[in-house]
Formats: structure tokens, sequence, C-alpha cells
């Protein structure tokens, strides 16, 4: 990426605690980073330049607590998301000055990344083994997008019930990956 | 059946908020400080993972993108550094001592937000209001000073807002500000937007 130093090979070569604390927040950086770069290869440049740039600060002693760990990451990312954006725009502008760009088509580049195709053979493996009430408050919410007064009304709960039977299942479905204790690795390693 | 007892965070049972911020219809505000949450919550990032994941296998995006940022350069700036001074020329800012606008469509992008209306406030400020775009699920207005600095937004499911006079204060006479108007869907792609050059007058 634009002026990135940290390339996951560096980060391999520096194993230890910190470096696994790190990755665990892989996945909600490159969500992060992929709705607001609208691009995730961008996405995923910036979630690696977040966690070279934190690892470096704790190995230099600037994050001594790790409860301060996701705030230092949160905020690196949305300057980096920043400037890239502005750099994105500058870009675009000039492109579609000189007749050989589209903003609007890099605008619309859809966020469809986030599962490799393996993940998502595994996601669905395990969709397909939830209860079939489960599967249907997923689909209603994922699928279809209805709130959870609308899907409440529809199977007789209150929206309260429809929101916590809802984490119960996607928790349900990180037991089946089998990362509930790393929920933020996303459905499967 | 399990009770359904509320998981750790408190923001599962009450708000719909990991469902609203993947399909792009938290207000960006909102959206940004859900984020910094999640960051920090096991239970909203799970949430946000698990839902993306599910989007993505359900054949949607994994996450809506976020409205488009302000964009610095601005090519109407001629255009409308020439309609603020004929609108001086002609002694339209003599008729009244309070605030006078001029709306102009100057610009729009895809399909066109018609019947952009701008209406003055007795002590400064505007009202702004639009027809309702069939597929818009929310709309962020923009107000820019002539030197493009972006000087407010917001973000709003109705088609109209208003505009303190704070956010304009102390302009020059026949300051000219830039309101624009897009029209977002439920994926948070821009399906409409329009531009006005509005002038006031001390």
């Amino acid at each position: 990426m634009e002026g990135g130093r940290y390339s996951e090979a560096d980060l391999s070569a520096l194993p230890g605690p910190e470096t696994a604390q790190l990755e665990s927040f892989r996945d909600r950086l490159r969500i992060f980073a992929a709705r607001r770069t609208r691009d995730w290869a961008a996405a995923e440049d910036v979630a690696q330049e977040a966690i070279g740039r934190a690892l470096e600060a704790m190995r230099a002693g600037r994050i001594e607590n790790l409860a301060a760990l996701p705030s230092f990451l949160f905020k690196t990312a949305l300057r980096l998301c920043f400037r890239r954006t502005r750099s994105a725009g500058r870009e675009a502008r000039a492109l579609q000055k000189f007749g050989a760009g589209d903003e609007a088509e890099a605008a619309e580049n859809p966020l469809t990344a986030l599962l490799s195709a393996e993940r998502r053979s595994s996601l669905r493996r395990a969709f397909e083994r939830l209860e079939p009430d489960e599967r249907r408050l997923l689909e209603m919410t994922y699928r279809d997008e209805l709130d959870s007064e609308e899907i409440g009304r529809r199977l007789g709960l209150s929206a309260g019930a429809v929101r916590v039977r809802r984490h119960r299942a996607i928790r349900r479905l990180a037991d089946l990956l089998g990362v509930t204790k790393q929920p933020d690795r996303a459905l499967e390693e | 059946m399990m009770a359904d007892q509320t998981p750790d965070c408190p923001n599962t049972g009450e708000r719909d908020l990991a469902q609203l911020y993947l399909a792009g219809r938290l207000p960006d505000a909102e959206a940004q400080a859900f984020e910094a949450h999640y960051f920090e919550c096991e239970v909203c990032s799970q949430d946000v993972l698990g839902g993306g994941g599910l989007r993505e296998l359900f054949g949607r995006p994994a996450v809506a993108a976020a409205v488009a940022p302000a964009r610095p350069a601005r090519a109407w700036l001629p255009l409308a550094a020439a309609a603020a001074i004929a609108f001086v020329g002609i002694g339209v800012w003599q008729l009244a001592r309070r605030v006078q606008v001029e709306p102009t469509v100057l610009r729009s992008a895809g399909a066109v937000i018609v019947d952009l209306k701008v209406s003055a406030h007795a002590g400064g400020g505007f009202d702004v209001s639009w027809a309702p775009q069939p597929q818009a699920a929310t709309y962020e207005v923009q107000v820019f000073a002539s030197d493009s600095t972006r000087l407010w937004r917001t973000e709003t499911r109705e088609p109209r807002v208003s505009i303190g006079p704070t956010v304009l204060s102390a302009p020059a006479p026949g300051s000219t500000y830039e309101i624009r108007v897009e029209a977002f869907d439920s994926l948070g792609q821009i399906v409409a937007s329009a531009e006005v050059a509005a002038a006031r007058n001390p």
C-alpha cells in the first residue's frame, strides 16, 4: 500500500505473544477498512500496516497496557484509511480529468472478499448444521435484511428475543467452526 | 429452549447495531462510534464478523461501503464565483437586510435529485428540501464554503434538513456556499445527487 512498511513476512518472522494478540484483530481491521476504502485489497493493506505499527509500538514500550491495544489499532486504521481515501480521491479525479477512469466504478467495487472459498465452504457446512429455526432467523437477518421487529412479528417473538437468539446462533456457528475462543478471527481458520 | 438472556454487551439486546452497520444503514457518526466499540467488544465483534460472513454467504457484500468522503477540489468554483458576482451585481442583496438565497443547480452525478430547494432562516442558516428518491434509504447533506472547506454534514432519512446559523457564521457579503445532497440506497450505493449554490448577505 501507499507508504506501507510491513509485510506478512515481517510479522511472521517475529513470533511471540504480541503477534498472536495482534493477529486476533486482523478480521476486525479488514472489515473496518473495507467499509471505508471500498476496496478489499486496500483493506488488507490497512490491516497489515496497522498490525505492523502496533507491533512496533508494543516492542518500543509505547503500548504498555494491552487494554489500550484495541483503541490504538482503531485510531491507526482510521488514519490509514483517511489517508488512503484522500489519495484515491485525488487519483480518481486525475484519471477522470483525462478520461481514463471512472470514480463511480470504483465506488461500486463490491466488498465480497471477507471469506476465502475454503472459509465460505466451511461456513456453509456449519450453517447447514444449525437448527432450522436458527437458520431461518439468520436468513431473515442477513439474506432478507429484515430488522428484529419484523422478524419478531413473523416468529412471534419480541425484538429483544430475536437479537439474543441471533447472537446465540452466530456463537453456535463459531462453535461449529472451532473459533469460539477466538471470536475475532472471523468464522473459520 | 434456553432463556433469552442478553449477552454481556447490552447493545446486543437493544438495537440491531451490527446488522445496520453491515448494511450501511447507520449514520456515519454512529457507525464510527460503533466501530470504536466493536474493536473492544468481543460480543459485538463476533456479531460483525459472523454477520459479515453470512451476508457474503447469501450473496451480499460483507459490509456495505461507507458514504464517499468529501472531495476538496471543485470544478464548480468559477461558475459559483460568476454566479455570486452576477447575484451581487444585479443588486438583489440590497432588497432587504435579511438573508437572501438564490439557489442554482450547478452539477449533479447519476440520477438527479429534483426539486432541491433552499430557503433562508430569518436569523441565518437555511432550510433545504428535495423530492424523495424512491430508492433512497438515507441522504447525506454537506455544506461547503467557497474555498471548498466542508462546513457541515449530516445524514437523514427525511428529504429535508435545517442548517443552523452557527454553521455559516460571519460570512462576507455575497459569500457563496455549495449545498450538496446525495441519496444512498440500502447497500450504501449512491443513487442520486444534486448540488445547489446558495449566496447570502449579512
